[in-house]
């Protein structure tokens, strides 16, 4: 369960403040595939950088007895390191006891070749993206952060990329900022950020009605 | 995949910084990481020598050359160090900004443990050679006394550089201010000369100055001659620990803050 308690954020200050949410109370289970979705700029991705740690509520609190991910797309290696060394910082990080075995799954699940053993900066856009979900899928959370909903089209692992995500889906929990589409196609739950309020949907297609809604509105 | 215990977790997260950020100074170099230990050694070095040959740090008690291990090693390569890289650690964070695993506090310790055991492995490296090449003996009379107080100077500097790291924001120009007071703080610390060749009023006046007890109880510590005129045990870890609760304090209330940036 995340439940956020009494929540206000305030993003800015001075005449750029912008309040993103309002004494917000809810309380969602995260063992699904739960999507963020909201108007443009209504603070989506601010919502998800509270529940992983980095930013945090001006008022309130959120509390979590879950093992929540960093954001995984947003990962950054350090390119004065190896493939390899950015793989294990990772997961010393996130406590893995058997590094050597948290490497081989990682491996199994990604397939850079050569590049392994070489500096970070070697790799291109696409690599870095898959290599950072990879390694994020693999380790043990309770709960995946995304802030799209991760497309693996293009990228050399596809298959297994896809055949893990879904694993983690199961097992596990997963978090993104998401559209309509993602609404319609791709989640089984559903937090609406409306009106500096979220609320928390169990029924997909509840929320796509509500969404439509107040789109409509905005338009 | 198991997962391993907090207190373990924290070790490791620990060892993972100090990993990268000697990977992040010396990564791309030529001889790598062997440069954590190269650089420091050669600064010692060149210390030794330039003092050592012009005579100064002949002070009666000792050889110049460990006269100048004993002074410059902790003052130089360790506190001057941890207050260094301990104001800059929010940079560091930054790069590890979307990683709510390591926190701001960590890399503090983590910078402040490879000040400390860098400085001492090249502490150690440099008393063998002088051991091997010159025959001088560099075995401190009470070693364990020495580490502390040698520690006690890193905790301070990285509680001052925590201290620097958590005002940045209101204006740049403070961390600036430190960097300049550092060669004053060298002269003024009784780094470069002990305090018994210091007269009096100015005996009394700089023993104001904190610094000057840690590096005279080290002398005391390391030289079985040397008996300082001034070293107040009490009074520097007052500093210390009076240091470490300024410099927690601040963190307390303004690492968010620090961290908007």
């Amino acid at each position: 369960m995340i439940c956020f308690e009494n929540v206000s954020k305030t993003v800015g200050s001075g005449r750029g403040a912008v309040s993103i949410l309002n004494n917000v109370e809810v309380t969602f289970p995260a063992g699904m595939c739960v999507a963020i979705v909201g108007g443009q700029g209504s603070g989506k991705s601010t919502v998800l950088k509270m529940i992983s740690g980095i930013d945090f509520p001006t008022r309130g609190k959120i509390r979590t007895n879950l093992d929540i991910s960093w954001v995984a797309s947003q990962v950054q290696l350090e390119n004065k390191m190896t493939v390899r060394q950015n793989i294990r910082f990772l997961g010393r990080l996130a406590g893995c006891s058997d590094l050597d075995e948290f490497e081989a799954n990682v491996r199994g699940v990604i397939d850079l070749g050569a590049k392994y053993y070489r500096s970070a900066g070697s790799l291109t856009t696409l690599e870095r993206r898959a290599l950072t979900v990879a390694t994020t899928l693999t380790i043990d959370f309770d709960v995946y952060l995304f802030d799209a909903f991760p497309s693996f089209r293009g990228l050399g692992n596809q298959d297994k990329l896809e055949e893990l995500f879904e694993k983690r889906r199961t097992d596990a929990g997963i978090l993104f900022c998401g559209n309509r589409q993602n609404l319609a196609k791709n989640c089984d739950a559903a937090l609406l950020l409306h009106n500096r309020q979220l609320k928390y949907y169990s029924n997909v297609e509840e929320s796509l009605k509500d969404f439509d809604r107040i789109i409509g509105e905005e338009n | 995949m198991s997962r391993r215990s907090i207190l373990k977790t924290q070790a490791n997260v620990l060892f993972a910084i100090f990993f990268r950020e000697i990977h992040r100074k010396f990564g791309d170099f030529k001889l790598g990481i062997l440069w954590t230990l190269l650089e420091p050694m050669l600064m010692l070095s060149l210390f030794i020598l330039i003092f050592g040959l012009k005579g100064s740090g002949a002070f009666g008690f000792v050889e110049p050359p460990l006269f100048i291990l004993a002074a410059f090693l902790p003052f130089k390569t360790i506190f001057n160090d941890a207050l260094k890289t301990c104001s800059k650690a929010s940079n560091v964070k930054r790069g590890l900004a979307t990683i709510p695993q390591v926190t701001l506090f960590d890399i503090i310790i983590g910078k402040m443990l490879i000040s400390y055991l860098v400085g001492i492995t090249v502490g150690l490296i440099i008393a063998i050679l002088l051991w091997w090449l010159f025959d001088l003996d560099p075995v401190p009379d009470s070693t364990i006394e020495v580490l502390f107080t040698i520690f006690s100077m890193c905790a301070f500097g990285a509680a001052i550089g925590m201290g620097i790291c958590m005002v940045q924001d209101i204006a740049k120009e403070i961390g600036k201010m430190f960097d300049m007071i550092t060669f004053p703080l060298l002269i003024l610390s009784a780094v470069i000369y002990p305090m018994t060749a210091v007269p009096e009023p100015y005996q009394s006046m700089l023993a104001w100055n904190p610094l000057v007890h840690p590096m005279e109880m080290i002398r005391e510590y390391w030289f079985p001659k040397y008996s300082s005129p001034v070293a107040d045990m009490v009074y520097w870890y007052s500093w210390v620990i009076g240091a470490i609760f300024f410099g927690l304090m601040l963190y307390r209330l303004r690492w968010k803050r620090v961290m908007a940036l």
